[in-house]
C-alpha cells in the first residue's frame, strides 16, 4: 500500500493535529526555558528534560490509537477474508502511522531542543529516546491487542486514561522501584550525566514483554494453552528482572556521571570546563590567574594546580582540595563571578564554620584587593540580616586595613583567620 | 388507500445534488418491483415512503395519513438494505423488538416474532444471536421483522440478497400470500429474471426519475426482438435504460 | 420496554460500569498526582477521581450505540426519550455513589463525581452529533485539556474547567447541568436527523 493512502485511512491522522500541538506547546510553555537557562547546551541533559513529561502523552496515544486501528480491522471483516500476507504484516501496515505519530510525539520535542541550543546529540544522550521509541511501539502493539477482543470505542478511551495513569502517576509514589519501570524516565540528567543502559532495561522490560508476549499468541504454532504460558512467562520472567534492578534505588536512577569532556587551559593553575557549554575557557583561566596573583601580592598565598567547573560532576559536586580546586566556573562565567568565587576558594579558613564577622572582615578585604568589592558588597545586600548601617561598618573596616602597609596587612590576615575559628561560638 | 409521494425533493447534506427532485409516484396495489442502477434512488424512494427521512420538499402520505403520524408508521413496514446484528439480541428478540417499535404490546411482539420466524423458517434459530447468523439468515430475519406487525405497505430492500433457490421460492409464496390479502408490496432488487414474472407491476427508476411504471407485460415488450425468452426481462431493463441515457 | 432494555444492553453494561466506576472512586478519591501542566511551573496537582466519570461515559456510549437505526427512526415508540432517560438515570448513579461515598470517607472528590460525570456527559452527548462514536474520547480529552492548561495556579482552576472546583461551586454546576440538557437536546435531534 502506498505511503499516502495508508496515512489517509489510518485514525492516526486525524488525531495529528492535536497530539503534535499539544507537543508543540509544552514545548514552547515549558521546557525551552529550562533549555535555554540550566542546560548549558548538554545534549544528554536537552534529552532527558525534553521528554520528561511527554512520555505517558505519547504511550496513550500508541494504546488508544492501536486499539482503535485494531477495531476497524475487525469491522471490516479483515481476518476473515484469509489473507495471503501474514497477520504480522497486516498489523504492521496499521501500526505504522500511529507508532509514526507517537514516536513523532517524543522526537519533536528533542529536536527542537537540541536546534534551539545547537547541541549536537550523542549516542549516550540517545538512550531516552531510545526508550521512548521503543515502548511507543510496544504500547501501540498492546493497544492493537486490546482492539481484537474490545470494541474501539470503549478500548481507546479506557486505554488512554489507563496508559497515561500507569506511566504518570508512580513517579508521585513513595514505592520508589515503581518509578523505574514504567517507561517514563524520572529524572533530568544534570550535566555530566548519562543514563545508564541498566535504567532503561528497567524501564523497557515489562512493556516490551507485555507486547511480546502479546505477539507469541499470534503465532501460527503450538497449541493457544502452550503459546500462552510462553507469554505469560515471559512476561513474569521481565518484570521481576524489572523490579530486581530497580528494587534498591531510591527516587533518582543511578546515572554515569562526569560524562561529559572537559577542555583545559594554560598552567598553574590549569583551568578545566566542558566543551560545549559556551563560555570561554581562556578567558576565565586568565581571571582566575589575575585574581590569585593579586591575592598573592597581599599575602594569601593560594597556588592550586588545576581548577575544575563542578558542572561536569552533575548535582554531586566533589570538594575542593589544596591543589585542586572544583568552582562553578560556567555558572560563574555567566553571572560574572568567577573572579569572586576565586577569593572565596582562596581565602580558605582552618574550621569549617568561622565566625561570621571575622569572615566578612577577610573576605572583603580580599575581594577589595582583588578588585571585587562591588560584587561582594551586592551579595551582602542580599541577606536580609545585614543593614546598611553595618554593611557601612564593615567597609569603613576594611578600609582601615587596606590602608596598613602590606606586612602589616598579611600579618592581619593571619591574625584573622585564626580568630574566626576561636571566634566561631560567639555567634552561635 | 394507496402509498403516494407528491412532488417530493430529497438530498443527504446540505450541499450535495439533490437525489430525487419534484419526485411523484403512487404505488399500485399488489406485488410492485422496483428495478434501477446503483445510485438511481431506490433506496432514498423507500426510505422516503417509510419516513425514514423527511422530504425537504413535497410530502408522502397513505390514504389521508400523513407520514409524520404514527398511524401512517403502523401501517408501513420497511426492510432496509443491511441489517444491523447486534450481539445483545437474539433472532426472536430482534423481530419483537421490531414489532415493539411498531407500536405492538411487548406480549404481542414476542408471540409474533415466532410467528413470523416460522414464516421465514427461521424457527430453529430463533433463540441464536443475530450476530452468529449466516447473511442470509440474518436477511430473512430481517424479512421477519418486516412481518412481524401484519402492514399494510411493505417496503423491501434487496430482500433475497444471501438466499439460496429455496429460501427464495419460499419468500415469493410469502409475498404471494401477502399480497393475496391485500398488503401493497413494493421490493426493490437486482434479480431482474427471478421476479419479473411474479410481479404485479415494474417501475424502472434512473438518475431519480422514473422511466417506466407499469404492468409486467408492459415492462416486458420493451425488450428489444429477438431477444432469448430466458433472457427477456434482462433485455427490457436494459433497453429502457440506455433509452434513458439518451433522453 | 424490556426489549429496548435487552436492545441497549443496559441491564449488562451498566451494573457493570457502575461497580466499576464504585470502585474506582473508593480506591482514587484522595489520590493526586502531579501531572504536566502548560500553565503551572512544576506541573498540576490533579484528583485522579477526575478521571473515574471515563467508566460510565464509556458505558454509556456503548448502550446508546448499540440499536437499530432504521426501525427506531420509523417507528412510532419513543426511544430517543428513553435514551434520554438512560442517560439521566447513569448520571444520577453516579451522583448518588458519589455523595455516599463522599458523605462516609469526607471526600469531596468524590462528592463532585455526579456534577462531573454530567458535565463530561454533555461533551460526549454533543461530541456525538459531530463525530460520531469516536467522540468517547472527547471526555478524556477535556480531562487532559483541563490537566494542561485549566488551573491559574494550583488551587485555583479556571471557572470553565468545572471537573476541579470544589463541592458547592454553583457555577459549576451550573454548567454541568447545561451541559448535559444540551447533550441530551442534541442527541435527541441529532439522532433523529442520522438516516
Amino acid at each position: 500500500m502506498k505511503v499516502w493512502p495508508r496515512l489517509r485511512s489510518s485514525s492516526a491522522l486525524w488525531g495529528a493535529p492535536l497530539a503534535l500541538a499539544v507537543t508543540v506547546f509544552y514545548y514552547f510553555s515549558v521546557t525551552s526555558a529550562y533549555v535555554a537557562d540550566e542546560s548549558y547546551g548538554y545534549a544528554p541533559g536537552i534529552v532527558s528534560y525534553s521528554l520528561s513529561s511527554m512520555y505517558p502523552f505519547a504511550y496513550a496515544v500508541a494504546a488508544a490509537f492501536g486499539s482503535w486501528e485494531s477495531g476497524r480491522l475487525v469491522r471490516a471483516s479483515i481476518w476473515d477474508v484469509g489473507p495471503v500476507r501474514s497477520r504480522y504484516r497486516v498489523a504492521f501496515d496499521a501500526l505504522i502511522p500511529v507508532v509514526g505519530l507517537s514516536v513523532l510525539m517524543v522526537v519533536l520535542p528533542v529536536v527542537l531542543a537540541l536546534v534551539q541550543w545547537g547541541a549536537y546529540p550523542t549516542l549516550g544522550s540517545m538512550r531516552p529516546l531510545l526508550l521512548a521509541v521503543a515502548l511507543c511501539a510496544a504500547y501501540a502493539v498492546l493497544g492493537f491487542a486490546v482492539g481484537l477482543w474490545v470494541r474501539p470505542e470503549v478500548a481507546s478511551p479506557l486505554l488512554t486514561v489507563l496508559v497515561y495513569l500507569a506511566v504518570a502517576y508512580p513517579v508521585a509514589l513513595d514505592t520508589f522501584w515503581l518509578r523505574h519501570v514504567t517507561g517514563q524516565y524520572p529524572h533530568a540528567l544534570s550535566y555530566g550525566e548519562v543514563a545508564t543502559w541498566q535504567s532503561m532495561a528497567a524501564h523497557a522490560l515489562p512493556a516490551c514483554a507485555l507486547a511480546g508476549a502479546l505477539a507469541v499468541l499470534w503465532l501460527p504454532v503450538g497449541k493457544l494453552a502452550q503459546r500462552a504460558l510462553v507469554g505469560v512467562l515471559m512476561v513474569a520472567v521481565a518484570s521481576v528482572a524489572a523490579w530486581s534492578i530497580a528494587r534498591e534505588w531510591g527516587p533518582t536512577p543511578p546515572v554515569e556521571t562526569r560524562a561529559a569532556e572537559l577542555a583545559c587551559v594554560g598552567t598553574r593553575p590549569k583551568v578545566c570546563m566542558p566543551k560545549g557549554s559556551g563560555e570561554d575557557a581562556g578567558a576565565v583561566g586568565a581571571d582566575v590567574r589575575e585574581v590569585l596573583h593579586r591575592l598573592r601580592n597581599v599575602g594569601i598565598s593560594a597556588s592550586p594546580e588545576k581548577v575544575t567547573d563542578t558542572l561536569i560532576d552533575g548535582r554531586y559536586p566533589k570538594e575542593s582540595t589544596d591543589s585542586v580546586w572544583q568552582l562553578a566556573l560556567t555558572k560563574g562565567s555567566r553571572d560574572g563571578l568567577v573572579r569572586y568565587q576565586t577569593v572565596r576558594q582562596a581565602v580558605a579558613f582552618p574550621c569549617t564554620m568561622p565566625d561570621i564577622h571575622a569572615s566578612r572582615m577577610v573576605v572583603g578585604w580580599a575581594a577589595a584587593a582583588a578588585g571585587e568589592q562591588q560584587t561582594f558588597r551586592s551579595l551582602l545586600r542580599e541577606d536580609p540580616s545585614h543593614d546598611a548601617r553595618e554593611q557601612r561598618a564593615l567597609e569603613e573596616a576594611v578600609s582601615r586595613v587596606r590602608s596598613r602597609t602590606a606586612d602589616e596587612q598579611r600579618d592581619w590576615y593571619r591574625v584573622m583567620r585564626a580568630k574566626a575559628c576561636a571566634d566561631r561560638g560567639r555567634d552561635s | 388507500m394507496t402509498l403516494v409521494l407528491s412532488a417530493c425533493s430529497y438530498r443527504y447534506g446540505r450541499v450535495r445534488p439533490y437525489v430525487l427532485r419534484a419526485f411523484s409516484y403512487e404505488l399500485p396495489d399488489g406485488l410492485t418491483i422496483l428495478l434501477g442502477p446503483n445510485g438511481a434512488g431506490k433506496s432514498t424512494l423507500l426510505k422516503l415512503a417509510a419516513a425514514v427521512v423527511v422530504p425537504q420538499a413535497g410530502r408522502v402520505s397513505y390514504g389521508n395519513l400523513s407520514s409524520r403520524s404514527k398511524e401512517f408508521r403502523r401501517e408501513i413496514a420497511w426492510m432496509p438494505q443491511s441489517i444491523t446484528p447486534l450481539p445483545s439480541l437474539t433472532a426472536r428478540e430482534y423481530v419483537a423488538y421490531v414489532g415493539w417499535l411498531k407500536g405492538l404490546s411487548r406480549t404481542d411482539a414476542w408471540e409474533r416474532a415466532q410467528q413470523a420466524l416460522r414464516r421465514v423458517e427461521l424457527t430453529e434459530q430463533e433463540g441464536v444471536r443475530t450476530t452468529q447468523l449466516s447473511g442470509g439468515q440474518i436477511r430473512r430475519v430481517g424479512v421477519a421483522a418486516a412481518l412481524v406487525h401484519d402492514a399494510r405497505v411493505l417496503l423491501l430492500d434487496e430482500p433475497t440478497a444471501g438466499m439460496d433457490p429455496r429460501q427464495r421460492r419460499l419468500f415469493r409464496d410469502v409475498l404471494a400470500k401477502l399480497v393475496e390479502d391485500g398488503v401493497q408490496v413494493l421490493l426493490s432488487t437486482h434479480d431482474v429474471a427471478d421476479l419479473a414474472e411474479e410481479a404485479d407491476h415494474v417501475t424502472v427508476m434512473d438518475r431519480g426519475r422514473v422511466l417506466l411504471s407499469g404492468d409486467t407485460g408492459a415492462f416486458l415488450v420493451e425488450a428489444p426482438e429477438g431477444t432469448a425468452p430466458g433472457r427477456v426481462a434482462e433485455g427490457a431493463y436494459t433497453a429502457l435504460l440506455e433509452r434513458g441515457e439518451q433522453v | 420496554m424490556t426489549l429496548w432494555l435487552k436492545t441497549r444492553g443496559v441491564l449488562t453494561v451498566m451494573p457493570l460500569a457502575l461497580v466499576v466506576f464504585t470502585v474506582l472512586a473508593l480506591l482514587l478519591h484522595d489520590s493526586v498526582a502531579v501531572l504536566p501542566s502548560l500553565t503551572l511551573t512544576g506541573g498540576t496537582r490533579m484528583q485522579l477521581a477526575m478521571f473515574v466519570p471515563v467508566v460510565v461515559l464509556v458505558a454509556l456510549g456503548r448502550c446508546l450505540d448499540a440499536r437499530l437505526p432504521a426501525p427506531e427512526v420509523s417507528g412510532v415508540r419513543h426511544v430517543l426519550w428513553l435514551d434520554a432517560a438512560l442517560t439521566v438515570v447513569a448520571v444520577l448513579a453516579a451522583a448518588a455513589v458519589g455523595v455516599a461515598l463522599g458523605s462516609v470517607l469526607d471526600s469531596e472528590a468524590a462528592l463532585v463525581l455526579g456534577r462531573n460525570t454530567a458535565f463530561l456527559t454533555g461533551i460526549l452527548l454533543c461530541g456525538r452529533a459531530v463525530f460520531g462514536t469516536v467522540a468517547v474520547l472527547l471526555p478524556v480529552l477535556w480531562i487532559v485539556t483541563v490537566m494542561l492548561v485549566g488551573f491559574r495556579t494550583w488551587t485555583d482552576p479556571y471557572f470553565w474547567s468545572v471537573l476541579p472546583e470544589p463541592h458547592g461551586e454553583p457555577h459549576a454546576m451550573v454548567l454541568a447541568v447545561t451541559a448535559l440538557l444540551c447533550g441530551i437536546l442534541v442527541h435527541q435531534f441529532s439522532t433523529r436527523r442520522a438516516l
